[in-house]
């Protein structure tokens, strides 16, 4: 697992206890405001109970009080006179204006038979009967007791829950009865909950008469209306809800926001670390791949800042060593390359100073056949101071190989076209080919073409007895390609194989020694190797691979 | 208020001490009303007050008194019937000028009555002119009407209607000038000067055809019962017209019909279970007693008391029907009629009770009437000024229920009775009849009550019901104040 994934994973990690506390600490709040409502609760059902007792005793008063009204015994004494009609007073208003003017919501002025004669609440009741008004003043005169009775409403009626009280009035022989109330209805139910700020409904039995609204979750109370109906008083459970939810809210708001900064956080820190760390592995390999005094530009601190340091150290002082290793190197070839080039002048000059020592011996005897012994004697000489001079050349070319000009070139092809010049091998020779298409790599034409001559010619003289070689172009993956050259002859000594590809090493009659290594030097100036792989199986045999990069 | 009403009482019985003194010319008759004329257009008037106005600013060929005595007004005479009473020549007095100074001629008089059929107007009188030949339901023209010359008028009956006559002594059939501008030009004794909000305006016109009336202006301003009241007993009004618990004053015929009609045509098939529950439910003398301010009477029979007697006679209500549940209906309700207000909640409360839904839906005049006559309700309270001839009675309320057709062919059978007697009691059968057949359930029938304060006499009620303000005049007129004098 990469360290960034890890920093995340920990970041991650650390914001789980804020999780696990979140739901302890709604509860928390929850059982709070459980607390402040039921509170709230009980003092609305208070004040609404005291708010209906309130009621009852103003129909008392109201009623007590009318009855002792001068427009009240105006009215009966005018009845008892006849002087007014029981039409007129049912037309007249006057329980209308008895009713606002005691702020009663309900009244009845019945005769001494309980018959209607004016109504304030439904004018159209007058004329009717009203037993239950005429019974309720003389079982309880004045005493209020729920009803359920019936007003005047916008659309008709409305049915209403009302303490009613009823009074007889008398004068002389004449009696009416006052039946008068006050309703629980939507004005009451908004004062009180204006008073109490609670939603009031008033229910007779499971129907509702009046409601101040309607709310949602609602906590309630319930105070009985006698055994008619009741009084609702509510609350709703919402706000707490919504504060809970609130809370969650911000608590999830705030943690993702924890979350992301812990993330944020981790992946800064995470790259800050990583990426030195990345860079010094990008240079291990760099160092690896060859890259000598790779250096790592990688700002940081602490303990990573002497990680950089050092490796940069490391690899300065390594591409110091190799430097210094490679002139030695070099030094201790070109003084192997003297010591062979002097080696190879050196034995030529032994012959040459023969023959002249041979002439001038033979001069100095008059020596009869001096012109026998010169010719051969210069014979030998040209043939040495040829041999010199191919000596330096083949040197001269080693020495001044020109850097590779690189192009596309398809290894099928350059095979087939150095094949061409095999077209008639020496007897007993037979070449055979296996090119695989496709093979294309960025290469110089004319020294791939010398290095694959150079391999076919070193196999073809490897075999004197006649044999079979065969050249292939072989893919070794996406990223090289490679020319193999196998013969049939000896192989190669297990002695010779390490100085195989040195200058001037031979084991050929007249050679020179730089064929092998001026391939191999063109193989590396191309990226590439030159080895021998020997057969495959293990037969009898040498197998030179010709490894390049395949272009891209 | 106990005090007012005594003083009242007192101002009233003093009244009749002017009994036997000389009229008096000038003053103004400030009259307090419940409710503002609507309607200054004699074939529209539908209310007490509509009559009152149009008594004052139209004028008629004769007019009835309360006894049935035809008098000529515009009319040389009233003319007696030809052809086996189809026939009718109306002969116009000389020289007879409308308030703007045009000659009164046989033209106008044919289009006053013609104005009665007009199908735009939708007069609740059709049945006035009913028995002429070629009324035309679409134009109004009326094609027994010809004029004989300038001042003459031939009617010609499409069946015999020898009371005919009677009928056109309703302010309904005013002659009037129709130029297409309004107020209407008439004859009658006063001219509109304001016609406000709160107050209407008339002023004497002196070339009146009957003679120039007793006070020189009269001002109607709207009123309830207190404020009519106190205005009575403060001078501060010579009349009143609204409804005063206090007992006394001018009364009368009760010829103002209110009925609850049912609509057939919305109702379907509960038309008939709801009539039921309509007269099972209502008491109709309670529902007069307790809800009807003024003077009234309960109307058990199509007619009003005054015109069948038979009428006031209590009926045995049938049973209450059984009513689909939750049925609900709406009572259609001119508003500003508190009588028909107060009826309605009556209404309500006693159909409530049978489980029936009414639900009250108040529409001003207008709208009201547009309702009623497009058949756009289920149950209406409406109102009609009946004719006092009991044929055309009646016939108003086959016109209003079933159409002109059949208010024609009843106006036809009633005709034929022998002599008056005979139709009349023809006209009472078919009233008879008619009342299960007919979608109006009667209500009750109110009267107009005059109450004056002390100093103003003179005033009677002709046989439409109509009071005859024209005719009032004041003992004390009020002195004209001089220049800058304060009040």
């Amino acid at each position: 697992m990469r360290l960034r994934t890890k920093l995340v994973l920990v970041a991650l990690v650390s914001t789980l206890p804020f999780v696990v506390a979140l739901p302890w600490a709604l509860r928390a709040v929850q059982r709070a405001f459980d607390a402040e409502l039921n509170s709230r609760l009980a003092g609305a059902e208070r004040a609404a109970q005291a708010s209906a007792a309130d009621l009852s005793d103003k129909v008392g008063r109201a009623l007590s009080k009318l009855a002792v009204d001068p427009a009240v015994e105006d009215l009966v004494r005018s009845l008892h006179d006849a002087k007014l009609d029981r039409g007129e007073l049912a037309q007249s208003g006057t329980a209308a204006r008895l009713m606002a003017l005691m702020e009663l919501d309900a009244l009845e002025i019945l005769d001494d038979q309980g018959r209607i004669l004016a109504s304030g609440h439904l004018p159209g009741r007058a004329g009717d009967l009203d037993g239950d008004g005429v019974e309720l003043a003389s079982r309880q005169p004045g005493r209020p007791v729920p009803r359920r009775i019936d007003i005047a409403a916008a659309n008709g009626f409305a049915p209403a829950l009302a303490m009613l009280a009823a009074l007889p009035v008398d004068y002389g022989a004449t009696r009416i009865y006052l039946v008068g109330g006050r309703t629980f209805g939507q004005a009451w139910a908004e004062r009180l909950k204006e008073l109490t700020g609670a939603a009031i409904a008033v229910l007779d039995g499971e129907r509702e008469l009046a409601r101040t609204e309607a709310i949602e979750l609602p906590r309630q109370a319930k105070i009985p209306v006698g055994e008619l109906g009741s009084v609702v008083v509510e609350l709703s459970d919402q706000a707490v809800r919504r504060t809970k939810s609130q809370i969650a809210r911000v608590a999830l708001g705030l943690w993702l926001a924890a979350l992301g900064a812990a993330l944020a956080l981790a992946v800064i820190l995470a790259r800050r670390i990583s990426r030195p760390v990345d860079a010094l592995a990008q240079g291990a390999r760099a160092l690896a791949q060859g890259s000598l005094g790779h250096q790592v530009a990688v700002s940081s601190s602490g303990e990573i800042d002497e990680l950089v340091r050092a490796f940069n150290a490391m690899s300065s002082d390594l591409r110091s060593a190799t430097d210094r290793a490679v002139v030695a190197e070099r030094v201790a070839a070109w003084q192997g390359v003297a010591r062979r080039l002097a080696h190879e002048i050196k034995n030529p000059l032994t012959p040459i100073r023969m023959s002249v020592e041979t002439l001038v011996a033979a001069h100095r005897a008059g020596r009869s056949d001096f012109d026998e012994i010169f010719r051969e004697s210069a014979q030998a000489v040209l043939e040495e101071v040829e041999r010199l001079r191919r000596i330096v050349d083949e040197f001269s070319q080693f020495a001044r190989l020109p850097k590779p000009t690189l192009a596309p070139l398809e290894l099928a092809e350059l095979a087939g076209s150095v094949l061409a010049l095999y077209s008639s091998p020496p007897e007993g020779i037979r070449i055979d080919r296996e090119l695989g298409e496709g093979l294309q790599v960025e290469a110089d034409r004319d020294q791939l073409w010398q290095v694959l001559i150079n391999l076919l010619t070193n196999a073809i003289q490897a075999m004197p007895q006649g044999g079979r070689v065969l050249l292939r172009a072989v893919s070794l993956g996406e990223g090289s390609a490679a020319l193999e050259v196998a013969d049939q002859g000896p192989g190669i000594a297990a002695e010779n194989r390490a100085r195989l590809f040195e200058p001037y090493f031979t084991t050929k009659e007249g050679g020179t020694g730089l064929g092998l290594a001026i391939a191999l030097r063109i193989a590396q100036e191309h990226g590439g190797t030159l080895e021998e792989i020997g057969l495959e199986g293990g037969g009898r045999g040498a197998r030179f691979r010709l490894t390049l990069p395949r272009a891209r | 208020m106990k005090r007012l009403g005594l003083g009242l009482a007192i101002l009233l019985i003093g009244a009749s001490a002017l009994a036997g003194m000389r009229a008096r010319y000038g003053g103004e008759l400030r009259v307090v009303v419940p409710a503002l004329p609507q309607a200054q257009d004699p074939a529209q008037l539908t209310s007490s007050s509509d009559l009152l106005s149009a008594r004052l600013l139209f004028g008629t060929l004769w007019t009835q008194a309360p006894d049935g005595a035809l008098s000529p007004s515009l009319a040389a005479a009233v003319p007696e019937p030809e052809a086996s009473g189809r026939f009718f020549r109306i002969r116009l007095r000389p020289g007879l000028r409308f308030q703007d100074g045009t000659p009164v001629t046989a033209r106008e008089v044919i289009s006053s009555l013609s104005r009665l059929a007009d199908p735009k107007l939708e007069s609740p009188y059709s049945a006035l002119v009913l028995p002429l030949v070629g009324v035309s339901s679409s134009t109004g023209k009326i094609g027994g009407l010809k004029a004989g010359g300038e001042l003459e008028v031939q009617a010609s009956l499409a069946f015999a209607y020898p009371d005919w006559p009677r009928a056109l002594a309703h302010p309904a059939a005013s002659i009037v000038l129709d130029k297409g501008q309004r107020p209407l030009r008439g004859t009658g004794p006063f001219v509109l000067r304001v016609d406000g909000p709160s107050t209407v305006r008339y002023e004497a016109f002196p070339d009146c055809p009957t003679g120039r009336p007793f006070a020189d202006s009269l001002s109607m301003t709207l009123g309830d019962s207190r404020s009519a009241g106190r205005q009575l007993a403060l001078s501060a009004a010579e009349l009143t017209t609204v409804s005063l618990a206090e007992k006394g004053g001018t009364e009368g015929p009760a010829l103002q019909a209110s009925y609850l009609a049912l609509n057939p045509a919305k109702l379907g098939a509960q038309a008939a279970p709801v009539r039921q529950a309509f007269e099972a439910a209502l008491e109709v003398g309670d529902l007069t007693r307790f809800f009807v301010r003024g003077p009234a009477s309960p109307m058990y029979g199509l007619l009003p008391p005054a015109l069948d007697p038979a009428s006031s006679a209590p009926r045995a209500r049938p049973a209450s029907p059984q009513l689909p549940a939750g049925m609900e209906l709406t009572l259609l309700v001119e508003s500003g009629d508190e009588n028909h207000r107060a009826v309605a909640e009556r209404m309500q409360v006693k159909l409530h009770d049978l489980g029936l839904a009414l639900k009250i839906s108040r529409l001003p005049r207008p709208a009201f009437r547009k309702a009623v006559a497009g058949g756009a309700y289920e149950l209406a309270l409406v109102s009609v000024m009946a004719i006092p001839e009991a044929g055309m009675a009646l016939a108003q309320l086959v016109s209003l229920a079933l159409g002109r057709e059949a208010a024609r062919e009843e106006l036809r059978t009633i005709g034929g009775g022998a002599d008056a007697a005979a139709r009349k009691a023809l006209a009472l059968a078919r009233a008879e009849q008619l009342l299960p057949r007919l979608p109006l359930l009667p209500l009750y029938a109110q009267a107009s009550r005059v109450l004056a304060r002390p100093g103003v006499a003179g005033i009677g009620f002709d046989a439409s019901g109509a009071p005859s303000l024209a005719d009032g005049w004041l003992s004390d007129p009020p002195r004209v104040r001089a220049a800058g004098e304060k009040p």
